[in-house]
Formats: structure tokens, C-alpha cells, sequence
């Protein structure tokens, strides 16, 4: 990730890239938040995104791309400091306060969320997602991962299949 | 009938469904390797979600094969530092019940371990009450180039007040985070 004082011609303000949601909203954001993407890294290395280009992203809506964006903005000094070596307790202890807030979302925004990470490859992002949707099934009967996570009810065709499986893996449900 | 909002989580079971199966096995990898087992009856779609799991990253725990009966009966005796399938010697009782609970855990621990995968793991995590079989599955986890391995060696009734018998194993090699191919 290029340090802020690298300098690739971006002395003083902040260099600023422009992100297209699928229904064409723009985003501006600083480089180097958007940067947390490793795809659109690369883009922004070569130069892309500024002026009145911007970065088209056909697979993520607005409502998302704007959680995804609050995400990194948050994410982005810790992260040029090459995780944060020098981050104090403090500063750590109030990025955990913002991931917990930040991923207490309704179900269909999280997975969103965890295939928008997914595209623009932003690593902390889909594991913070994926731990939480780890902590929903976490200690569950899949009678109770059914009730959390609103699976609809199977079709008898399904329950026969399903029992015939059970039996076959006993040893994973007593 | 439907509580309010049903329908609502409805449409989000399908969409978390809908996500890419290597979506759904980073998930699946943050659960224990019994968990994400069980996932495999929720619908069609998650029937073999889960066999892709163990190729990254297993997590066994014995404690979760030690039903609420049984546990009850450790804890009101001495927190038994014998190995459980010994244990059946010192408490008649529940003989058969533990045997059972031993040989299922032996039978998942096995089935995890021996499945066809060669790959690197990710992370291998075992927590046993008694090394003598766990060598096996150790040995079948070291031999996939681990990333991150933990061993746990305790007495294995989860509410124990005990401290470990054993201590704690832990090995971890910086692995560069491998991600999975994007589909399409």
C-alpha cells in the first residue's frame, strides 16, 4: 500500500478517486481509503478515478457501496500505518467499538456487505462479516440455525432427504 | 401466524443461500468442523457446503460430543482427569453412555481428518481429554503443511473448574491469506 508521504505528485490534499455505484451514484473518497481494495488498488496505482472518470462498479449498489465506503474510510489510517504498529490501545480498542456497531445490520445488508468485500477483495471487511455470520449459527441446533436465519420450511421431499442424510451422519447430531 | 418480520428474514436466508459456496465456507471455517457438519440439513443448497471446510481449516472439540447427561455425571464426581474412554471403568454407570460419546467423536474426528483433502490448512484446532488417539489425527494434520495448529489437552468436560492438565500447544507459520477463485 503506498504511505501517504510517498508523493506521487499528491502534495498536500489528499489524493481524492471517484467510485460509480451500479445505479450510478458517485462517490469521492480519498485514495487511500479506497485503497483498501485490493482491486481497486491496482486501478488507483495506475492513476485511475480522479478527475471526472471515476471508477465504475457494476456489481454493488449505493446503499452498499456507501456502508462499504464508511468501513474503509474508518479502516484507512490504521491500515497505512501497515497495521498499525504504532496504533495506541486506545485506537484499536475504538476501530473493535466501530466493527461491532458496524456489522449490528439486518441479515440481507450483511450479505451484501460480505459479497461487496468479496469483489472489491477487501480482506477485513469479509472476515469481519463472516464472523458475524459465523456467531449467528455459533452453539445452534440446525433446528434453531433455521429459526435465526429465517430458512423457509423444507418440502417433505427435502425432510426425507434430510433424515436420510442424519442418519448417515448420526455422529454430528447425537 | 408468521411473527412479524418473517417474511422479511425469509428473504434473507435465500440471500445468504444465493452467496458464492466459497463465501459460505469462510463462514463455515469460523465453526467448529461438528457445526459446520450440521449445517449440511438446513436445505439442498447447504447439503455439501460443508465438505469444502476441512480442506482449509479444522476445529474439533470433544467437549461438544459430552452430552448434558453424562456431564453431569463427571461433575458431580471427581473432574476426571482419566481419559474418557477409561472412565467408563470408574463410573459403571455410564459406562455405555461415555463409550458411545468417545467412539462418535473418534468416528466425526476420523471422517474430518482422513477426508481426501491434501491441501494446506489453514488452521488445524483439537481439543481432546487424552492424547492417545489423537496422535492419529495430529499426525494426519501435520502432514498438510499447516498454517496455524492448536492442541488442547484437558480434562474435556467444558464447565470443568480444573485447570488443564496439559498445557497448550500452539504453532503459527505467517501465512499469506489464501482467498478462493471468484467465481465467474
Amino acid at each position: 500500500m503506498a504511505a501517504p508521504e510517498s508523493g506521487d505528485g499528491n502534495n498536500g490534499a489528499a489524493r481524492m478517486v471517484t467510485l460509480i455505484s451500479s445505479d450510478n451514484t458517485r462517490f469521492e473518497v480519498e485514495a487511500a481509503a479506497a485503497s483498501l481494495s485490493q482491486t481497486l488498488q491496482l486501478t488507483i496505482l495506475d492513476g485511475g478515478g480522479g478527475g471526472g472518470d471515476g471508477i465504475p462498479l457494476p456489481n454493488v449498489d449505493s446503499a452498499t457501496l456507501s456502508k462499504v465506503l464508511e468501513y474503509c474510510i474508518k479502516h484507512a489510517p490504521a491500515a497505512a500505518n501497515g497495521g498499525a504498529p504504532n496504533a495506541t490501545a486506545v485506537d484499536r480498542a475504538e476501530l473493535e467499538r466501530f466493527d461491532n456497531e458496524f456489522v449490528n445490520i439486518d441479515q440481507s445488508v450483511l450479505y451484501s456487505l460480505i459479497m461487496a468485500a468479496h469483489n472489491l477483495e477487501i480482506e477485513g471487511l469479509q472476515s469481519l462479516v463472516a464472523k458475524k455470520v459465523a456467531d449467528m449459527i455459533k452453539g445452534k441446533s440446525p433446528m434453531e440455525i433455521r429459526r435465526t436465519l429465517g430458512f423457509p420450511d423444507p418440502t417433505p421431499e427435502e425432510q426425507a432427504e434430510m433424515n436420510a442424510h442424519m442418519l448417515e451422519y448420526g455422529w454430528a447430531y447425537e | 401466524m408468521d411473527p412479524p418480520g418473517a417474511s422479511r428474514a425469509r428473504a434473507s436466508a435465500d440471500l445468504l443461500s444465493e452467496l458464492p459456496d466459497c463465501i459460505l465456507e469462510d463462514v463455515l471455517s469460523r465453526v467448529t468442523s461438528r457445526q459446520a457438519c450440521r449445517t449440511s440439513v438446513l436445505s439442498r443448497r447447504w447439503r455439501h457446503v460443508w465438505r469444502a471446510v476441512p480442506a482449509r481449516c479444522i476445529d474439533m472439540d470433544q467437549s461438544e460430543f459430552v452430552s448434558a447427561s453424562t456431564r453431569t455425571t463427571t461433575a458431580t464426581g471427581r473432574p476426571d482427569a482419566l481419559p474418557s474412554h477409561r472412565r467408563g471403568r470408574a463410573y459403571g454407570k455410564s459406562r455405555c453412555a461415555l463409550q458411545d460419546e468417545w467412539s462418535r467423536f473418534t468416528d466425526f474426528a476420523d471422517h474430518v481428518t482422513s477426508s481426501t483433502h491434501a491441501s494446506p490448512l489453514d488452521a488445524f484446532r483439537l481439543r481432546v481429554t487424552t492424547l492417545d488417539t489423537a496422535h492419529r489425527w495430529v499426525r494426519r494434520g501435520l502432514a498438510r503443511r499447516l498454517a496455524a495448529f492448536t492442541l488442547l489437552c484437558d480434562g474435556g468436560v467444558a464447565d470443568s473448574a480444573e485447570p488443564p492438565e496439559f498445557s497448550f500447544a500452539h504453532y503459527h507459520r505467517d501465512a499469506a491469506s489464501r482467498r478462493c477463485a471468484s467465481p465467474g
